[in-house]
């Protein structure tokens, strides 16, 4: 179901004979990454639409009778192939508004955002380390997979942030849940992880692109690129030997994605593994602009709002 | 590290003994095999509203915490005493919950 690089990545019919993009393109608009979106038209219709309504069932929580408590609570529901505990809602305004969701049976959560824990593939009875956790999905997401044993330090920088994720944790049953509130780049060292997720905090042109359609400034993009690559090596510091990290955003920058794994990769001990995952997607870019980033970036993963009809989102697995 | 919260608390520590909170008994749910007590809608509500209700049904009932049943899940927790049930669910949670059954 996936796609693995049909896309021929540069060959915008704006681009001018010296490879760089014309003057449309840099208009501050999405139109900038026309170059590397698969099938622009279909992207710019995405947008312009909003997101499918879709939550995760929550099997700390969900009850045997799940499925039809759901199917009467909602008019129209269908579960995902690639995750059977995801289901869609289409047309729901308000997915929260059920005893269900209050009892903690299932986190409302878009779908492209339930990819990087899928690819994390968190284990019972592991040490896991959610580097930017606020305010909970992916958290609580890695505590059903941990099947509530081990230990889950779900870390967030921003204090009131933390009081979504208590609140998170406390309706979905995850008890394993350690939560910290630390800079992710200045987690004490102290600790190791059999997994880290860095879902780091970015420019979110994901979501933005249906709200403005207007692309991050490259100085926001920059700054946020350096916290990035902090984060991510104090994340590999953290990491056991032969550890996994999964480094994700809900943004389309190159800076902020395959140039944050090039950075990983040339200066930590972490190798690239490829993303494993059955769902509509583009391979990462190996070029953007007048930047390179090798060609170990088709191994990492591109969602678009076309794809999954759900927020952008971008997806590297590491090793250490 | 320092630490802001471990896990979920389940015992509250109160003058009349250790209660379970609503949310360690949800967690708990098919395992609570003793002082269960299954509620109809209409009872379920009045308790969310905070009345008492009448437990026609208490054979094997004790008193004092009890784990509230409806829809055949674990919703939170009561107080047992003499054939009436009262609500310990929080208040702010059980109005919130009201609005949706």
């Amino acid at each position: 179901m996936g796609r693995t690089g049909s896309f021929d990545e540069g060959s915008s019919h704006t681009r001018s004979e010296d490879g760089s993009s014309s003057s449309s393109d840099q208009d501050g608009s999405m139109r900038r990454y026309r170059s590397i979106i698969d099938d622009w038209d279909a992207f710019v219709e995405a947008c312009e639409e909003p997101a499918q309504t879709t939550v995760r069932r929550n099997p700390l929580k969900a009850h045997d009778d799940f499925d039809k408590q759901l199917r009467n609570d909602f008019d129209t529901v269908n579960q995902a192939d690639w995750n059977r505990n995801i289901y869609r809602l289409p047309g729901v305004e308000s997915p929260g508004k059920s005893m269900l969701h209050w009892r903690g049976e299932y986190y409302v959560q878009e779908e492209s955002a339930a990819v990087p824990v899928t690819v994390l593939d968190p284990q019972p009875g592991e040490r896991i380390l959610d580097i930017a956790a606020a305010p909970g999905g992916k958290a609580t997401q890695i505590a059903a997979h941990m099947e509530n044993t081990g230990t889950l330090v779900a870390n967030d920088a921003n204090e009131r942030r933390l009081q979504s994720l208590f609140a998170n944790i406390y309706r979905t049953g995850a008890a394993c849940a350690v939560v910290t509130n630390y800079e992710g780049q200045n987690l004490p060292l102290d600790d190791r992880f059999d997994r880290i997720l860095v879902d780091a905090p970015c420019s979110g042109e994901g979501n933005e692109c249906r709200r403005s359609f207007q692309a991050a400034s490259d100085d926001r993009v920059d700054g946020l690129a350096d916290l990035q690559k902090q984060i991510i090596e104090t994340g590999v510091t953290l990491l056991n030997e032969g550890g996994t990290m999964v480094y994700s955003t809900c943004t389309f920058a190159p800076a902020e994605n395959e140039g944050v794994v090039r950075h990983a990769l040339d200066n930590t001990d972490l190798s690239i593994e490829p993303v494993d995952i059955d769902v509509p997607h583009q391979n990462g870019v190996k070029t953007f602009e007048t930047k390179e980033y090798g060609d170990e970036m088709r191994e990492t993963v591109r969602i678009y709002p076309h794809h999954m009809q759900s927020g952008g989102m971008y997806v590297a697995k590491l090793r250490k | 590290m320092d630490v802001e919260t471990y896990g979920i608390r389940f015992i509250r520590v109160q003058d009349i003994g250790l209660k379970p909170t609503t949310y360690a008994l949800q967690i708990l749910d098919k395992h609570i095999e003793k002082n269960r007590v299954e509620l109809s809608r209409s009872d379920f509500v009045s308790l969310l509203e905070g009345d008492h209700v009448t437990v026609w049904d208490a054979e094997g009932l004790t008193k004092g915490y009890v784990a509230i049943e409806y829809m055949g899940r674990v919703m939170g927790c009561g107080m047992y005493q003499n054939s009436i049930i009262s609500s310990r669910i929080p208040k702010g949670r059980a109005q919130e919950l009201q609005q949706f059954l």
